[in-house]
């Protein structure tokens, strides 16, 4: 990877479903015309999202996003809500930030980092009543899965970036650039690319794990193993482990998966559905195998708890990202907090310690001299078998999006 | 204080109309009563209103919800949930039932044996309430964790295997079951079974007790003739006071449970918390929840014929 060929690179972009659904989506879009290309969820769900009516956000603003005044110049800060285990921390003193503690030094401007997210749908419910009544929700900077961009697009809940304050725009790969839910990616950027796999705990289970399928029906396993509550990441992985493509799946297929999931629960295999907090219970051996997002596990460094590089039928990639509510108070200090992470020393930084993909031009070279180990880690620089074999998910309408989660809810939601 | 008011005034040299006194006395306790009156319309009928009226709209959090008299959430409300409305009743009564049989021996020592340990004694019971509710669950996740001593214990003389069968624990491990869920509500709940009960053995006077003796009764009989009906309205309070919440309880059933131990609080928390159309059901849920509690309660006060209580 450190200097990808033509090819090489083209491989290296089949891994993100950024890349795929992108390419699908500009042959769509060019059919429908340029007048959709603002909703960006995707393919057939660009006409159902165009029929939402009764949205408060006057038409017209639907492209930029609405800001609100901008007191970055008085106000020395910016208020960036997260998820946990999403930045570096010092090794011998969890409390500190080094890269973001740089960047304070650097401009004066104070961070209130916030390690608030667990689920994107908690999140939404929570920042929606103040988005859709036209005020600033608090938060200058929020951290939310690629599918929810879409989402947040859809309703113009989120602003325009102003390009000028993040010059290092220009680094990022051309693959990320090549976001479906937002293409160019004005209105956001990635804060990191993962993988939804599988952890389990080597004291408990004796027999290496090496397949979804394995997970939802080995008898030793019963009443041992924990999935993720978000809709994407388990149906994701049940339709994998049923032979099916998250990316092009069919309404009967969404069924069938939802039914494997639903029989593991009834049957007693699965113990939980959880958020981001899935790492306690798997710390204290509570759960013997959890759904995983790559890089978190690998952060903790127990040598007992080990990730699943690649499951034999597949895993799904997906990316996080950094996007401006509408009403931002800060906005112009949180594009320079953007600027300052698309730096490819800063982005090896944070990536070295969090243990997700860069999406940076240099990062990659840049990580190989900072800390030569980890970029060896399968998990922070993939293999190509890897993004071979990762795939994103379908993109939907939000009237599907709703359907599936709520129907996926009904299963999981106990 | 203010009661005596209108006498103290009636004794003032200058006294005012009578037809002044007279309003000022029906106004009184009217004046009185607005804070609470007030307390009441803000705090339970505008947000129950609130819920009914949630209860029969369409739309979602977007496009915002409108009042169309949509009843079928009901039909959703009712039908879709029905092994949550069976877990939330098992459990709650399960609790009551436990907690009553834990209580009552409890207060009946303290009431009855305590002595001058009394206040320390009760102290003991209450002194653990005052941990917020959410730590004292999560400590039960400890205490019952897989590889706790008590659970590894349990897994050793083969209780597991018993309660696993009666499908109370699952596989070798307690937490995530029904039988932590209960567990945790019950250790929750218990000070409230403990209180009422102990108030009303208090009361009793010890004398009747030898009276009883005297009579030819023996121990049991004497409680089950004498003791047992003069705490019934103890009974019937610990009972209300634990059952009512216990049964829209739903922090136990979440950090205790499994994906298969669902109750009702954990559906109507999902709906409000994680899907923006979930408004209109999650307050139908509420609301059913509500009147089936009211008319269990009633019908148990009814039969239980102490409607002094309410």
């Amino acid at each position: 990877m450190s200097n990808p060929s033509p090819s090489e690179l083209a491989r290296y972009a089949n891994r993100t479903r950024a890349h795929s659904t992108a390419a699908r989506l500009s042959r769509r879009s060019l059919l429908r015309g340029a007048a959709i290309g603002g909703l960006t969820l995707g393919g057939a769900g660009a006409l159902t999202a165009c029929g939402v009516s009764g949205h408060v956000v006057p038409a017209g603003a639907q492209e930029k996003g609405q800001a609100g005044k901008d007191y970055s110049a008085t106000e020395k800060k910016v208020v960036f809500a997260t998820w946990p285990s999403y930045i570096d921390v010092d090794p011998k003193n969890a409390n500190r930030r080094p890269t973001l503690e740089a960047f304070e030094k650097q401009t004066g401007i104070q961070v209130q980092y916030l390690e608030v997210i667990n689920d994107n749908n908690d999140w939404y419910t929570k920042v929606d009543p103040s988005l859709v009544r036209g005020i600033d929700t608090g938060y200058d900077l929020m951290v939310v899965s690629d599918y929810m961009v879409g989402k947040y697009r859809t309703y113009d809940y989120i602003q325009e970036l102003d390009l000028s304050n993040i010059p290092n725009h220009s680094l990022m790969l051309p693959q990320a650039l090549k976001d479906p839910t937002d293409p160019g990616r004005r209105f956001s950027v990635p804060w990191a690319y993962g993988y939804t796999t599988f952890a389990y705990n080597t004291n408990l289970v004796k027999q290496p794990i090496t397949s979804i399928s394995e997970v939802f029906t080995r008898p030793d396993l019963h009443g041992k193993v924990s999935l993720f509550s978000e809709m994407q990441d388990t149906v994701a992985i049940a339709l994998l482990a049923q032979g099916y493509d998250p990316e092009h799946f069919t309404d009967a297929q969404f069924n069938k998966a939802l039914e494997y999931v639903r029989r593991a629960k009834d049957n007693g295999q699965i113990r939980s559905f959880t958020g981001n907090d899935y790492l306690s219970d798997f710390q204290q051996g509570n759960t013997a195998v959890t759904m995983a997002y790559s890089g978190d596990v690998a952060q903790l460094g127990k040598p007992n708890l080990v990730t699943v590089d690649l499951p034999k039928e597949g895993m799904l990639s997906w990316s996080d990202n950094a996007v401006i509510p509408n009403f931002a108070r800060h906005k112009t200090n949180a594009e320079k907090l953007l600027n300052y992470y698309l730096q490819p020393q800063v982005a090896a930084a944070l990536d070295d310690s969090i243990n997700y993909i860069p999406s940076v031009r240099g990062a990659v070279e840049a990580l190989q001299q900072l800390d030569s180990t980890a970029a060896a880690v399968p998990l922070i620089v993939p293999t190509k078998q890897m993004q071979a074999n990762a795939r994103g998910f379908m993109a939907l309408s939000i009237a599907q999006l709703n359907d599936y989660t709520s129907r996926f809810q009904q299963v999981t939601g106990q | 204080m203010t009661a005596v008011a209108p006498t103290s005034a009636a004794e003032k040299p200058v006294e005012p109309p009578p037809a002044q006194r007279k309003l000022r006395r029906n106004l009184t306790p009217w004046v009185l009563l607005l804070p609470g009156l007030l307390w009441l319309v803000v705090f339970f009928l505008v947000p129950i209103l609130t819920s009914v009226s949630a209860s029969v709209q369409q739309g979602d959090y977007d496009d915002g919800f409108k009042l169309t008299w949509h009843w079928a959430n009901y039909a959703d409300a009712i039908t879709k949930y029905g092994t949550q409305y069976l877990h939330s009743g098992i459990y709650s009564v399960l609790c009551t039932v436990l907690c009553l049989a834990l209580g009552y021996p409890v207060a009946y020592f303290i009431a009855f044996k305590g002595g001058r340990w009394k206040s320390l004694l009760m102290a003991l019971v209450i002194v653990p309430s005052f941990t917020s509710f959410l730590i004292r669950t999560i400590a039960w996740k400890t205490i019952l964790a897989d590889n706790s001593p008590l659970v590894r214990t349990l897994s050793d003389l083969h209780v597991l295997k018993i309660t696993t069968a009666l499908g109370w624990t699952v596989g070798d491990h307690v937490l995530a079951s029904p039988a932590a869920v209960v567990c945790g509500m019950v250790y929750n709940f218990l000070p409230f079974t403990i209180l009422p009960l102990y108030t009303s053995l208090e009361k009793i006077d010890p004398r009747l007790h030898e009276a009883g003796h005297d009579l030819y009764c023996n121990t049991f009989t004497t409680w089950r003739r004498i003791t047992l009906p003069l705490s019934m309205p103890g009974v019937i309070g610990g009972t209300l006071l634990t059952f009512i919440p216990a049964v829209g309880d739903y922090i136990n059933a979440q950090l205790l449970g499994n994906p298969n131990t669902g109750v009702v609080g954990q559906k109507i928390e999902d709906l409000f918390l994680r899907n923006t159309q979930g408004y209109p059901v999650g307050s139908a849920i509420s609301v059913v929840m509500m009147v089936g509690t009211l008319i269990l309660v009633m019908s148990y006060i009814r039969k239980a014929g102490t409607e002094d209580l309410i």
